[in-house]
């Protein structure tokens, strides 16, 4: 107890502490700075949509930007597996839109003058032909870049690009067929969960050639087989609403 | 046991007495303490090493300090005051910034710098014929978000594989289909969307994505100067404070004349929607950032 007493007594008597400015010169003051070196460097510690081993599923419209006889309006239905933050699975279901393009209906109406003249025309029905009409595609998904944008001074959206590429099948009705396609792409992220997905996609795919009958607008439609083939490359842009289950 | 009851109230009465003693510990009082800066024994008294002319001094910088700050007032008007924190107990007065970048320091500072960009472009949306050329572009940054400028298309053009099949096998011209060979034109930039996006986790990459209207002439296959609205985007994604890769969304609009072989004219509305990879030089030297 004395002891006890003494400690105590010793600690009170010796809390007599002066605290001081002290005064460094500026020119004593570090001017450099160094950056800490990481072993594994993360550029993105926490994300704020994290997508890892997550489903992501989207329903969107898009239009084939470059199609000469047909509708080329399209409605677009997916779901993506994300093994991780950079690589996913991605299915998707097109589905073409039936009809013609404004391009289409001028030829189907054909050019007829009376006497003839030179720019006259039979008339052609594309619509005969085998086309797209719906198909499913199975691709591999590399995210390679994520970030976020300042689109106010107040808010902040995340986003990543991609690249795609894959095989599908495509329906024609009467005839069907492969195809391979590829594309980029970007994901607008309004929350964790929710976002805008922004693609351009080339289709190519083998298919029946509708220039190589006659195609009149009264006639039945020829059988697939009486066509002959050539390749499409088909620009596609799309846009869907994604939400990460 | 009466002795050692004594003993022990006289231990705590000693206790007690050395408390109220010993504690002579000179600490600043913190800014808004109730604490009076003459408590204890040294607050009176100057501290060691401070002679006459320091007080001096300070007594400037004290004046100078209290004089109303020029820079640090407010530079629009109708903009709050924020009350600056003397005391501990002002902390609860202060109000939420309401001016924070969400994303600080732009890499890439465009203000007062120009901007060259040369781009390699092909037409996404024309059936019939596909178009390659090459962009070039030239602005000038008044702001950050803000920026005119003078751009300029020159393309080549050749058949696609239906306009070919339609001639050859269905007897179908597409004369009266017109495209474009370059335009010519100026635009205004609005730069608004700022962004950072890291490329597999290990490398950042600033970007801005900005948009674009302008007006010009596009020159046609058909030898007609037609008026143009030109629309547009691009991602710019720096990759030095003087360079940057990009890539460019684009539509123009005209009304192009198209002569059919008969000789007759008609207008038709074209929307040329272009993509375009390329390269973008910032000069002079950023020196501000």
């Amino acid at each position: 107890m004395t002891k006890t007493i003494w400690i105590f007594l010793a600690l009170l008597l010796s809390a007599q502490a002066f605290a001081e400015d002290i005064e460094v010169p500026e020119e004593e003051l570090a001017r450099e700075s160094t950056l800490p070196v990481f072993n594994r460097r993360r550029a993105v510690l926490n994300r704020n949509v994290l997508t890892a081993e997550r489903i992501e599923v989207g329903l969107g419209a898009g239009m084939e930007a470059n199609e000469p006889y047909y509708n080329d309006y399209m409605m677009a239905l997916q779901g993506t597996y994300n093994y991780n933050e950079t690589q996913a699975l991605n299915i998707t279901g097109l589905y073409w839109a039936p009809g013609l393009s404004s391009y289409g209906n001028q030829l189907k109406a054909g050019r007829k003058h009376s006497p003839a003249q030179p720019n006259d025309f039979a008339a052609f029905d594309a619509s005969k032909a085998p086309h797209p009409a719906w198909g499913l595609f199975a691709n591999y998904e590399y995210i390679a870049y994520y970030g976020k944008i300042s689109v106010t001074k107040q808010n902040v959206m995340n986003l990543n690009l991609f690249g795609i590429f894959g095989l599908g099948y495509i329906n024609m009705g009467a005839a069907s067929t492969f195809g391979f396609n590829v594309g980029v792409g970007q994901n607008f992220f309004f929350t964790k969960n929710v976002g805008f997905r922004f693609d351009l996609r080339w289709l190519i795919f083998q298919g029946p050639d509708p220039t190589s009958k006659a195609l009149d607008p009264n006639q039945a439609a020829p059988s697939a087989n009486a066509f002959s083939n050539r390749i499409f490359y088909n620009s596609q842009l799309g846009l869907a609403l994604v939400y990460i289950l | 046991m009466g002795s050692l009851r004594l003993i022990y109230h006289l231990r705590i009465a000693l206790i007690a007495v050395m408390l109220a003693l010993s504690p002579r510990v000179l600490a600043q009082s913190l800014p808004g303490s109730e604490l009076p800066e003459s408590t204890g024994p040294a607050a009176s008294s100057e501290p060691s090493g401070n002679s006459g002319s320091d007080i001096e001094a300070e007594d400037i910088y004290d004046k100078a300090d209290s004089a109303p700050d020029k820079k640090s007032a407010p530079r629009e008007r109708g903009e709050k005051v924020q009350p600056e924190a003397q005391n501990l107990s002002d902390l609860a007065k202060l109000a939420p910034f309401s001016d924070i970048a969400v994303i600080q320091r732009r890499f890439l500072p465009k203000t007062g710098r120009f901007e060259a960009t040369a781009t390699g472009f092909t037409n996404l949306n024309n059936p019939f014929y596909s178009a390659y050329g090459v962009g070039l572009a030239f602005a000038y940054y008044l702001q950050e978000k803000y920026a005119v400028g003078l751009l300029g298309q020159f393309a080549t053009t050749a058949a696609r594989q239906v306009t070919t099949d339609l001639e050859k096998k269905r007897g179908i011209s597409t004369s009266n289909l017109v495209t474009a060979r370059g335009f010519f034109g100026a635009n205004l930039k609005w730069n608004p969307i700022y962004g950072k996006i890291t490329w597999l986790n290990k490398t950042i990459v600033p970007f801005d994505l900005n948009f674009d209207l302008g007006l010009g002439m596009t020159q046609t296959t058909s030898n007609q100067s037609e008026p143009t609205l030109h629309l547009g985007t691009a991602q710019v994604f720096a990759y030095s404070k003087a360079m940057a890769f990009r890539w460019d969304l684009g539509i123009n609009t005209y009304q192009a004349t198209v002569t059919d072989d008969l000789g007759k004219t008609t207008k038709l509305t074209q929307y040329d929607l272009f993509l375009g990879i390329g390269v973008s030089f910032y000069f002079p030297e950023a020196t501000y950032r």
